[in-house]
């Protein structure tokens, strides 16, 4: 019972969160980040940026989603850093 | 009726989320199969200074040589797949004893994680398989050796701490955009869990096992995190789950509740020419009181099985200098700290280790030279403080990993 209450609140949680979010969703400023700051913040967190040389187009597609999926990266975020990530090939 | 619960619950939640999700993610047009193959290598030197120790002589080893191959799948827009398998050689523990899987000479194989992940939406993705849990985040950002700026685990945290690195189950994660350029992030998860341990009386029972494939009841464990980075240097959040992790000796249903919270700061700043990191965890699990038998087959019941760890660790590389090498090098220093309940002191054999746990705080510093991006050589010294008067160990170890 009582892990079935913890499901409900933790569903509660995240689907409030939703409903917060997609209230307040992106600000001009925050869409106004370019790719490369935002693949500059994002990278650094953990470890140092890699050279943009390091990896095809193809392969940063692949490293992205990777990074999604670990650090959930906001999609719109990934998105620019992918185009960025390819523009510089 | 329980499961049921649990498997409508978890149907629930997903589609509810999904239907709160404003946009879809892009569909697959190309379904071509993109892969790489990335991880990382690492050996590293040892030496430990048991000076005045009885029984406990200076060790000096070459130690933990490892090769962690990382397989990349994008299927297709929507599907992914990611795996590691860990090769090390046994690491060398407190004692002289070594601690892994082996399956030969030494070497120590684990299937660190595998799993399939399908993208809901643009705020959520669904993973299946083995993969870092939400407890805390440490295991699942920085325990890579080049995302760890130290040459260790603060104690208690990650594989052979107080709450699983990896677990296998089903996860549900993903990130918003907040106002302002603020983000949040949350991860939900249903795992097997934790097993606490009955069946050794005098050494481990009340402890719980971890990353064990199969699971010891019907119970899964569920176990949530969130977390907000107001402005992109700063981030803070927390987790907490709870499970059943199995029967005491009278058959009463054991429960477990993991908690914490974690900060973490990474930023230049100018005026100091360089980037500071600041990284902290605070983990906390409390077990329910059990019946256990002793070896003389009487019964006891374990009280405030409670533990904690945590870790504050700062480091500083000088990043806007213009001398090279001067550029390459970062210092880092850490502080943490394991409490375990009395009646575990000297008896459990954390996860992963093979020596006796006992309360301890540590400290750490370390001097890492960077050669490139994903390339450092790590100089680190560490100062185990035993509580209840034992003397302090000190560890020199020296590491050196690539990333790949």
């Amino acid at each position: 019972m009582k892990t079935t209450k913890t499901i409900f609140v933790l569903g509660l949680a995240v689907i409030s969160l939703s409903v917060f979010v997609n209230g307040c969703m992106t600000t001009k400023e925050a869409s106004e980040a370019t790719g490369s700051q935002l693949w500059s913040e994002n990278c650094g967190r953990c470890h140092y940026a890699p050279p943009i040389s390091t990896y095809s187009s193809d392969q940063w597609e692949v490293l992205c989603m990777h990074m999604k999926s670990r650090t959930m990266i906001p999609d719109r975020d990934v998105q620019k850093i992918v185009e960025f990530l390819k523009s510089g090939q | 009726m329980k499961t049921l619960n649990t498997f409508v619950t978890t149907g629930l939640l997903l589609m509810g989320a999904a239907a709160f999700a404003q946009d879809s993610i892009r569909s697959s047009t190309s379904g071509d199969l993109k892969g790489v193959i990335t991880g990382d290598v690492f050996f590293g030197f040892k030496f430990v200074n048991n000076k005045g120790i009885p029984n406990r002589p200076n060790v000096s080893t070459f130690t933990t040589v490892g090769y962690n191959p990382v397989v990349l799948y994008k299927l297709s827009d929507k599907f992914f797949f990611e795996g590691e398998v860990e090769f090390q050689t046994s690491e060398w523990q407190e004692g002289g004893s070594t601690s892994g899987n082996a399956v030969g000479e030494g070497l120590a194989v684990e299937l660190e994680y595998a799993n399939l992940n399908y993208v809901i939406n643009k705020y959520m993705l669904v993973k299946f398989g083995i993969f870092f849990t939400p407890y805390g985040v440490f295991e699942d950002w920085y325990h890579q050796r080049i995302t760890n700026r130290m040459t260790s685990r603060p104690p208690g945290i990650g594989h052979g701490g107080i709450e699983p690195g990896a677990d296998e189950g089903v996860q549900v994660n993903g990130g918003f955009p907040l106002g302002g350029g603020a983000k949040l992030h949350y991860a939900v998860a249903l795992l097997n869990g934790g097993k606490l341990v009955t069946d050794d009386p005098g050494n481990n029972n009340g402890s719980l096992e971890y990353e064990s494939i199969i699971d010891n009841n019907v119970n899964k464990a569920v176990v949530g995190r969130i977390g907000i980075l107001p402005v992109p240097w700063l981030e803070f959040g927390g987790w907490y789950g709870s499970s059943k992790v199995g029967k005491d000796v009278i058959q009463n249903n054991i429960g477990a509740i993991h908690s914490g919270i974690y900060f973490s700061i990474i930023k230049s700043i100018d005026p100091i020419k360089g980037t500071v990191c600041f990284r902290s965890q605070y983990s906390k699990l409390a077990v329910d009181n059990a019946v256990f038998r002793q070896t003389d087959s009487t019964t006891y019941t374990f009280k405030n099985n409670n533990s904690k760890a945590y870790y504050a660790q700062l480091s500083y590389r000088p990043t806007m200098l213009k001398n090279k090498f001067v550029r390459r090098c970062e210092i880092a220093a850490r502080y943490g700290s394991i409490t375990l309940p009395d009646p575990a002191q000297g008896k459990w054999i954390m996860p992963g280790t093979t020596s006796a746990a006992s309360n301890k705080t540590q400290w750490a510093v370390s001097l890492d030279y960077w050669l490139k991006w994903n390339a450092v050589i790590k100089f680190s010294y560490e100062q185990n403080h035993p509580k209840k008067g034992a003397l302090p160990r000190a560890t020199w170890i020296i590491q050196a990993a690539m990333g790949l």
